[in-house]
């Protein structure tokens, strides 16, 4: 039955993989054994939240009780977002206007997300095209779509403030050392490589409001894996890491003022139990202060995406999946599909949660950009 | 996958003899295999690892070896095909805890030949052919770690071996 020439061409590339047995057995009896410790302390602390949640609804129920509303304030604006079902791995990018329309923008894109220009007229990606990826730009609606950069290894792209450049994240062909991170001008076509965030491997850019620097998602390769989120002033300072105390960070977004950064966060460490699946929501100053969790849920909440008004954060959740999807997601997919994620939005103090665009079994929607 | 404090408690688990030798039997195994379905020769250990905790915490429910090879091949599997999903979706924003790792001093020239070999199957075509020509399993030994017919699994292999064998310059099976 087996193929005794792939067998031996397989047996040659992955035998010399160092898996000894007795380090890694060590490793997780012990790793185990903490782990009881931590959940017997979490059963502990959760009997506690719920005699205290037990007593704040009595609060409210009682004759008198206060209960604050959340701030409100109407949603508006369009909201890019992609749609992706992992059965039928193709990827749907779709607008939608609160109170109005949802569209689609473009069928199937299998690269970088979508992000609006700064006065919300075009729209830009990045493509696997051919032998390479390109850049693209288009009207807001989808129409006009055109190349604007080809062979350059465009993986993530963001705007320039004044709508006349993208920055984007790219790994040069053969180069197997860390991706670039350079600026594109629209209007010459130039390319500018950045100096100074060579030999990360980038995973999200985003241009500051104020144009003075680029935030920058990603890590150093490992084994000096140092994730986290980092800003790039464009005046030629160093680079800098926003917070070095978090486990991992990671699909930062900015205000509309340039003041904070929306993030995702991972508390768990990777491979850990449950520790792909362990996602929240923060924020932080972009001065470094500030640090705020918002979510704070045993599951799935990512993706922050700031409303131009800044009022809200729309995050990506599996809160409302059926439990059998949540199961899966959290056992790492044994059923092929990971899916239940949904649209959700909160103010960004963590109030007022609420669903904008709830996703199916086996689907997942990710707000990618929103504009007025 | 939850898990109980009582499943992870060492002293709650009634062979742990057994399972320290089934780890040392398999777990070199397992880890090879999520490696090459990963194609990240690092991740696959730390995948294998997450693996065997797993099938640790329901170690009282496991009924002999071949119960616990599937289950931890399944785990493990899984979890590699979870991880280049993400790593496929990053483009929009669903990118993998780990970055892939390009380390030059430590790839073979074999494991680089093969893992981009491995990049033109699909994901199924992938994990079965590592199963049944990395792990020495059957196709009916396969299926059930991965949960699809035996039929299906052996359809993967054709198109996927005549795929990988093409990408690694063999002739045509058969023609050999």
């Amino acid at each position: 039955m087996t193929d005794p020439q792939l067998h031996d061409r397989l047996h040659r590339a992955a035998d010399p993989i160092d898996a000894d047995p007795e380090a890694r057995l060590d490793a997780l009896h012990a790793g185990v054994r903490t782990h009881a410790r931590r959940r017997r302390a979490a059963g502990l602390a959760a009997g506690v939240a719920v005699a205290l949640l037990v007593s704040a609804v009595a609060w409210q129920m009682r004759p008198g009780g206060a209960r604050v509303a959340g701030a409100g304030s109407t949603l508006s604006g369009t909201m890019a977002y992609s749609s992706y079902d992992f059965g039928n791995p193709t990827m749907s990018v779709r607008a939608r206007t609160f109170g109005g329309s949802d569209t689609e923008i473009v069928a199937v894109i299998n690269d970088s997300p979508v992000e609006f220009s700064p006065d919300g007229t075009q729209l830009a990606y990045a493509q696997r095209a051919g032998d390479g990826t390109a850049m693209t730009v288009a009207n807001a609606d989808g129409s006009n779509a055109h190349e604007v950069g080809h062979g350059l290894g465009a993986e993530q792209l963001s705007w320039s403030p004044d709508g006349t450049r993208l920055a984007f994240i790219a790994q040069p062909s053969g180069n197997v050392a860390g991706k670039d991170v350079s600026i594109l001008d629209l209007a010459t076509g130039d390319v500018t490589r950045l100096p100074g965030a060579d030999g990360y491997w980038w995973q999200q850019i985003a241009w500051s409001p104020d144009g003075s620097q680029i935030a920058l998602a990603g890590s150093l390769p490992k084994p000096d894996s140092a994730n986290g989120i980092y800003l790039l002033p464009l005046d030629g300072g160093a680079l800098t890491q926003l917070k070095t105390d978090l486990n991992w960070t990671e699909f930062m977004d900015w205000s509309p003022d340039g003041s904070q950064l929306a993030f995702s966060i991972r508390n768990v460490p990777f491979p850990a139990d449950r520790a792909d699946y362990e996602w929240d929501v923060a924020v932080i100053n972009a001065d470094g202060t500030g640090f705020s969790q918002l979510t704070d849920r045993p599951g799935w909440d990512n993706f922050p995406v700031w409303s131009p008004d800044g009022n809200w954060i729309a995050f990506s959740s599996d809160r409302d999946a059926s439990a059998t999807q949540q199961q899966a997601n959290s056992d790492g997919n044994p059923n092929g599909t990971f899916g239940g994620v949904g649209i959700y939005v909160m103010h960004p103090d963590g109030s007022d949660v609420q669903p904008v665009l709830l996703a199916g079994d086996g689907a997942l929607a990710v707000a990618t950009d929103w504009r007025a | 996958m939850e898990l109980s404090a009582e499943h992870l408690d060492a002293t709650a688990v009634p062979s742990a003899l057994d399972f320290d030798d089934c780890f040392r039997d398999l777990f070199p195994g397992v880890a090879r295999a999520a490696a090459l379905v990963a194609r990240d020769r690092q991740l696959g250990p730390d995948i294998a690892q997450e693996a065997f905790a797993r099938l640790f915490a329901r170690w009282d429910r496991i009924e002999d070896l071949d119960h616990a090879r599937n289950f931890a091949y399944r785990v493990a599997i899984n979890l590699a095909r979870s991880h280049l999903r993400r790593r496929i979706a990053a483009p929009f924003g669903l990118s993998g805890p780990e970055p892939a790792t390009h380390d030059p001093t430590a790839s073979s020239a074999a494991w680089l030949d093969a893992v981009a070999a491995l990049e033109h199957v699909s994901p199924k075509q992938r994990a079965c052919i590592v199963l049944v020509d990395y792990a020495d399993m059957d196709a009916a030994s396969a299926s059930a770690v991965l949960g699809m017919a035996e039929a299906t699994v052996r359809v993967h292999l054709l198109r996927g071996r005549r795929a990988l064998r093409a990408r690694l310059d063999l002739p045509e099976e058969g023609s050999a």
